[in-house]
């Protein structure tokens, strides 16, 4: 590959991924700054060693996999620090779509809602549905991304789910979020 | 079929869509078991909130500076550098200012006749000798390597503050973040500096080390405020085309000063151009901004140096840094290799940061 042509790759690929892998790794390292710095190391790792396109390599699960091994190799050198969930926290889904204040609070409390659960769960829970639910990975890609088993990212995802679904209909009282365990199975 | 196994296929259904991602016979069962069990229906409609809920409400954007920084790696990072490497030099930063200024030293050494330019030049660091203080802001505009210094520089802006005795320097991230602060107490042989990346002040003693650090750090403390730096770069500038512009601003009298000169050493073959403005009365340096040209590609500015100010004590927050930073005590040592010359910092076993300068 040309020069040329491997910066037009690299381009494509930072313009992608770079705020779903920024996502990802402020989730699991709870530190903006720090999320921000291991992105852009995990960029350098990734236009110094190219994809190479096979088929046994999916291209997103391999991005997001540099990602976590940025994340884990700072683990390692740093010790196991975390800090609080303290800020920047946006939603896609921008409050300009909401003019109205009620909407506008209403959303914000299910940020904040959404926000807590995923904090309540076990690490290794939570960055299941991260890369599942939020950044769209399939279950295989996940399990790639991981290095676990299909069936154990479907468990922990169903798992994360229950814990999620119950934290949300207390904290928010959505009706939609309640577990239906209560009516009788057919 | 039964709920037990509708309910898995809904949790195991990638998109969270039945229509879509439920195919053929056991798609057609699924539909008919929803169409008649309520349970399941209200289980489809909680799994389709709580998804769109995580997808719109969870996510955190990126920070607005990332996306050019990330796009700019290509240009930073060269296949022989490990990315421990690339972290070090970051503290360069700092030190990019202080070169740019040094620039306008490193031209005061008369070869031969002096020419306008360096008469000016001259003038300029006899006011900063004789300052007892200089304080200076400084903004880098480019993602590069392609510097005249060969120093990684990332878009930002910082301060700096030096008197005879040490500095002082902060960097902050396009957004305004503390990328990394430090100081230099020459005097007492001391240096600290923060980064972000760790939350950590590490504190160096400068004098153990056999004097070189101090030794180093005091002579950039010097070369800016005395003028000798031609040992660093007054190879290249031998080569430096000079011209002088004049013009009025606000009722004063300002020289342009503009020195071009090709880098051989540089990584990419730039050519720089730096841009000093002058206030003739009393010589004292308004703005200084400095270009790179690599060969085929159009001139960019990279850095800018402005609101120079001579004489003013340590201005408040200079030395300010975020709440729960932690200290580490670390050491200093000089690495000397072909090129560079490395203040290289140590803590805790591993080596934690390092200043390289051209030598």
């Amino acid at each position: 590959m040309t020069s040329a042509a491997q910066q037009r790759v690299y381009e494509g690929l930072a313009r992608r991924f770079y705020a779903g892998v920024y996502n990802y790794l402020r989730w699991l390292c709870r530190d903006a700054d720090l999320a921000a710095d291991l992105t852009q190391q995990a960029f350098v790792q990734i236009w110094r060693h190219p994809p190479e396109l096979r088929g046994e390599h999916p291209l997103k699960a391999w991005v997001y996999r540099v990602a976590r091994n940025e994340y884990l190799q700072h683990q390692r050198r740093a010790g196991l620090r975390t800090v609080a969930l303290d800020e920047g926290m946006e939603a896609a889904g921008s409050d300009r779509e909401a003019p109205d204040p009620q909407i506008r609070l209403e959303r914000e409390e299910l940020r904040q809602a959404v926000r807590a659960g995923l904090d309540r769960l076990a690490p290794a829970y939570r960055e299941a549905v991260v890369l599942h639910h939020m950044e769209g990975l399939s279950f295989v890609e996940t399990a790639s991304v991981l290095g676990i088993p299909k069936g154990t990212v479907q468990s922990r995802c169903a798992k994360a789910f229950a814990l999620l679904r119950q934290i949300l209909a207390r904290e928010v009282g959505c009706d939609a979020m309640q577990p239906s365990s209560s009516e009788p199975s057919r | 079929m039964q709920c037990s196994q509708v309910h898995q296929s809904l949790h195991d259904n990638e998109r969270g869509l039945p229509a879509v991602a439920l195919a053929g016979l056991r798609f057609a069962a699924v539909w008919a078991h929803l169409a008649g069990c309520p349970r399941c229906r209200a289980e489809a409609r909680s799994l389709r909130v709580l998804r769109r809920a995580l997808r719109e409400a969870g996510r955190f954007g990126p920070p607005p500076g990332l996306l050019p920084s990330i796009l700019g790696v290509p240009q930073d990072a060269s296949p022989v550098q490990t990315k421990e490497k690339i972290r070090m030099r970051r503290i360069a930063f700092a030190s990019l200012a202080m070169l740019a200024l040094a620039l306008a030293a490193a031209v005061l050494v008369p070869r031969g006749t002096r020419s306008e330019a360096d008469s000016i030049l001259v003038g300029v660091a006899h006011a900063m000798a004789e300052a007892t203080s200089l304080h200076a802001v400084f903004r880098t505009t480019e993602a590069t390597s392609d510097t005249p210094t060969g120093l990684r520089i990332m878009p930002g802006r910082g301060e700096y503050w030096m008197d005879g005795r040490g500095m002082h320097f902060r960097y902050l991230a396009p957004d305004g973040r503390l990328r990394m602060a430090g100081a230099v107490d020459v005097a007492a042989g001391k240096f600290w500096f923060y980064q972000r990346a760790d939350r950590t002040r590490y504190v160096a003693d400068l004098a153990p080390v056999s004097g070189k650090a101090a030794e180093v750090i005091a002579r950039w403390s010097r070369m800016i405020l005395a003028g000798r730096v031609v040992d660093a770069l007054g190879k290249e500038l031998r080569h430096a085309q000079k011209s002088v512009a004049t013009q009025t601003r606000d009722g004063r009298k300002v020289a342009m000063v503009t020195i071009t000169f090709p880098y051989p050493a540089s990584p990419r073959r730039v050519r720089a151009r730096t841009v000093f403005e002058v206030e003739a009365e009393t010589n004292h340096l308004l703005r200084m901004r400095q270009f790179a040209r690599v060969a085929g590609a159009p001139e960019q500015l990279i850095a800018t140096v402005d609101n120079v100010e001579y004489d003013v004590p340590l201005p408040a927050g200079l030395a300010a840094l975020p709440e729960g930073t932690r200290t580490v005590p670390a050491t200093a040592r000089i690495a000397r290799s072909k090129h560079t010359l490395s203040l290289v910092i140590r803590a805790g076993g591993a080596e934690v940061n390092r200043i390289d300068v051209p030598r």
